[in-house]
């Protein structure tokens, strides 16, 4: 049987897929060598963050640019710093 | 399982600019709309637009009209796109940006206030006497996200339902040349469902997916193709993709036109400015298709950059800093994300990259899907419309103009939704026995991921197909390496029928979506494979070695390809009902 936490990390991994090649390049990438490795907070996190606009993510991914980004700024650094 | 079954007027399956106008247009109409979508609406793709949307409104060049508009993208399509399609959305373009203005979005201004125009590929004053025409209307460089969260909020409000996260998997028949439904699934739990209704419209986007390299995003994978090949009805001018010149080398992502617009350079591993040689006039900004091929030549002649020789050089080097900052302000932030490179000290590495599809489901200009009769004769499907990326109505021919994709999806989004407004009425829902047998065939497939099992894993089918894709049908094609690459491919998608997924679960099981899409992919790139082998000559985006002119006495005309191998075609339409037609002229570039 699918236990809830499979459900949810396969849920995360379908909203990684966004609506820009890039987003999904970055997301998907860091979703599949990183995310079993997170904490609980930090997987929260992360899925909250997906519910947000591909054209806010694309500005804290790609520019230095980090306005508005207050709680979520840890786990964008930590995407950024693992982006090979 | 039991299978719950809905009802409702029109389905739309597709929440990018295409269906969300659709939508918007029945649904402020009073019919009772769902739209149906794979991912949350605004993530469609069209939200990686930036550069913006094509409309002759004369806001730069006062002499600019929508007639010069028609014959830009006519001479661009090189004489493939329809006359009777290209009129209709050239002549609708600057009312259609108006009504986009009027629903709120937010387009560049000039300083006195109107919409703000840049020059992009392909754009000309004077039917190609007067110089560089700028007809495209930016907002900002997120003209594709504006778009879509201006029809959202619009959707919302003329209620449309959306059922977002369902995954389209089938049309369901009632007839022979008749659509009366789709069989969804739900992403969250798993759950089957019909969705009964008087007409559907797929607006599925594109397919770029079956390239090893390419711009689209993870969702372009072609499922509106694949139900349409799998009910039995063609697929027009498969052949037909455009590769974007300036994606980022070994990624994809997309350098925008807009780079060369505001004055970038292709540069060769010798630092000369190359396209000045192949297209002495419009040089940087030359269609895509040239462009594309002159990179790839000089790659084959060996002046390709890097230490592989298997890149140009985008120079962005001799731009102001306001230049950089104030009208290409994503450009440097990908540079750096993508290729580690500072654009204001160094050039991008960039190669033609899968961008477009210029073929997919046969339309007329009011959105109605098209199949032939055993004697070749034009018929439509009752109750079939398609619109976007995924049609071929064909407004593109054998090359699209930059920005007149944003232009198409409102402007054939709109004409879908009228014509079904007008025509509701007539139609009856219609469930009877072949109804039911195309359901049980529906369920058949997904029972046979579901239950399957003990096959090849799908990941390499995917990449191999991907591969002969690039390889034998990207921008340069060549007769004995097209029939090795078919030959391939047959092989490949035969695997496919005996491959399996190990994931069984229901709750958003990406494995079995995986699959689906593979066998839409699949639909796409073999009817690619085949039109692109038996079009015997060069044409737009289509450029055989073993072919290298056009010939249009004998492919003056669209291609048709059906499922089982089957392959036919339709006249291209010459015939514009307000201006007269124009000739078929040699390119100049
Ligand atoms: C990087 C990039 C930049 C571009 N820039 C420009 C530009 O500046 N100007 C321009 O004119 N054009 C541009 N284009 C092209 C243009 O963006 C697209 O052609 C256009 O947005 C396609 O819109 P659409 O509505 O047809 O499809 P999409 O926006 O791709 O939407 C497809 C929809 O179908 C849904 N869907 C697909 N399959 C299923 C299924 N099986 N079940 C349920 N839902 C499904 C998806 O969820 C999505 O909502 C660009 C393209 C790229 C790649």
């Amino acid at each position: 049987m699918q236990t809830d936490e499979q459900d949810a990390s396969n849920r995360v991994r379908w909203r990684c897929r966004r609506g820009m090649l890039e987003l999904d390049s970055i997301l998907t990438d860091f979703f599949d060598r990183h995310y079993h490795v997170l904490s609980f907070n930090e997987k929260a996190l992360f899925e909250q963050l997906l519910q947000l606009e591909d054209q806010q993510l694309f500005q804290w991914f790609l520019s230095e640019n980090l306005e508005g980004a207050d709680d979520f700024i840890p786990i964008i650094q930590l995407v950024r710093e693992l982006h090979p | 399982m039991t299978i719950v079954n809905e009802t409702y007027d029109v389905i739309i399956v597709g929440g990018g600019g295409a269906g969300q106008r659709a939508a918007l247009e029945t649904a402020s109409s009073g019919a009772n709309v769902a739209l149906i979508s794979k991912v949350f609406p605004t993530r469609s793709h069209t939200v990686s637009a930036q550069g913006g949307i094509n409309a002759a409104l004369g806001n730069i060049d006062k002499g600019d009209s929508w007639e010069c508009h028609m014959f830009d993208t006519i001479r661009g399509s090189d004489y493939l796109g329809d006359q009777d399609s290209i009129e209709y959305m050239c002549s609708q373009a600057s009312r259609t940006v108006i009504e986009l203005e009027h629903m709120g979005m937010p387009f560049s201004r000039n300083e006195d206030g109107t919409i703000y125009q840049r020059a992009f590929g392909g754009q000309t004053l004077d039917f190609g006497k007067g110089g560089q025409a700028h007809r495209t209307c930016p907002a900002a460089d997120r003209t594709g996200h504006a778009m879509l969260h201006t029809l959202f909020q619009q959707n919302v409000k003329a209620k449309t339902r959306f059922f977002h996260e369902w995954f389209a998997i089938d049309l369901l028949k009632s007839g022979p040349q008749k659509v009366s439904g789709i069989l969804a699934m739900c992403l969250e739990t798993g759950e089957l469902r019909v969705f009964h209704a008087k007409a559907v419209v797929l607006a599925t986007g594109g397919a770029g997916r079956i390239y090893a390299s390419t711009t689209n995003a993870y969702s372009c994978t072609g499922d509106g193709l694949g139900m349409v090949y799998r009910a039995g009805f063609p697929l027009q001018d498969m052949e037909m993709w455009q590769f974007h010149p300036t994606g980022v080398a070994g990624v994809g992502c997309l350098i925008t036109e807009g780079a060369r617009g505001e004055g970038g350079i292709l540069r060769n591993s010798e630092g000369e400015r190359y396209m000045e040689r192949y297209a002495p006039i419009q040089k940087d900004l030359a269609c895509r298709d040239v462009v594309s091929r002159s990179s790839a030549l000089e790659m084959k002649a060996g002046r390709g950059c890097g230490p592989r020789g298997d890149y140009m050089h985008l120079d962005l080097t001799h731009l102001p800093q306001e230049t950089l900052q104030e009208r290409l302000p994503g450009i440097s932030d990908l540079a750096r994300t993508f290729a580690n490179v500072d654009v204001s000290k160094e050039p991008i590495p960039v190669v033609p990259t899968c961008h477009y599809m210029m073929g997919g489901i046969p339309t007329n200009k009011y959105g109605q899907v098209l199949t032939q009769d055993k004697l070749g004769k034009d018929t439509f499907v009752e109750g079939l419309y398609a619109a976007g990326e995924c049609a071929c109505v064909s407004v593109h021919g054998a090359n699209r103009l930059g920005a007149n994709s944003l232009l198409e999806i409102v402007v054939f989004g709109r004409a879908v939704g009228h014509h079904i407004n007008d025509h509701i009425g007539d139609i009856a829902h219609e469930k009877n026995a072949e109804f039911d047998a195309s359901l049980e065939k529906a369920l058949g497939r997904v029972g046979f991921w579901r239950q399957g099992g003990g096959g090849e894993s799908i990941d390499e089918v995917i990449q191999d197909m991907k591969k002969i894709m690039q390889e034998d049908f990207g921008v340069f094609r060549d007769g004995k390496n097209m029939q090795e690459g078919l030959a391939k491919l047959d092989v490949v998608r035969r695997r496919l029928a005996h491959a399996s997924i190990s994931d069984k679960s229901l709750a958003f099981n990406t494995r079995l979506v995986s699959a689906f899409e593979l066998e839409n992919m699949m639909a796409v790139a073999y009817t690619t494979a085949m039109a692109a082998l038996a079009r015997k000559e060069s044409r737009g985006a289509h450029s055989r070695v073993d072919f290298p002119d056009r010939d249009d006495k004998n492919w003056h005309k669209h291609s048709l390809a059906f499922e089982g191998d089957r392959a036919s075609t339709r006249a291209v339409n010459m015939q514009p009902n307000h201006v007269d037609p124009f000739p078929l002229q040699e390119r100049e570039h």
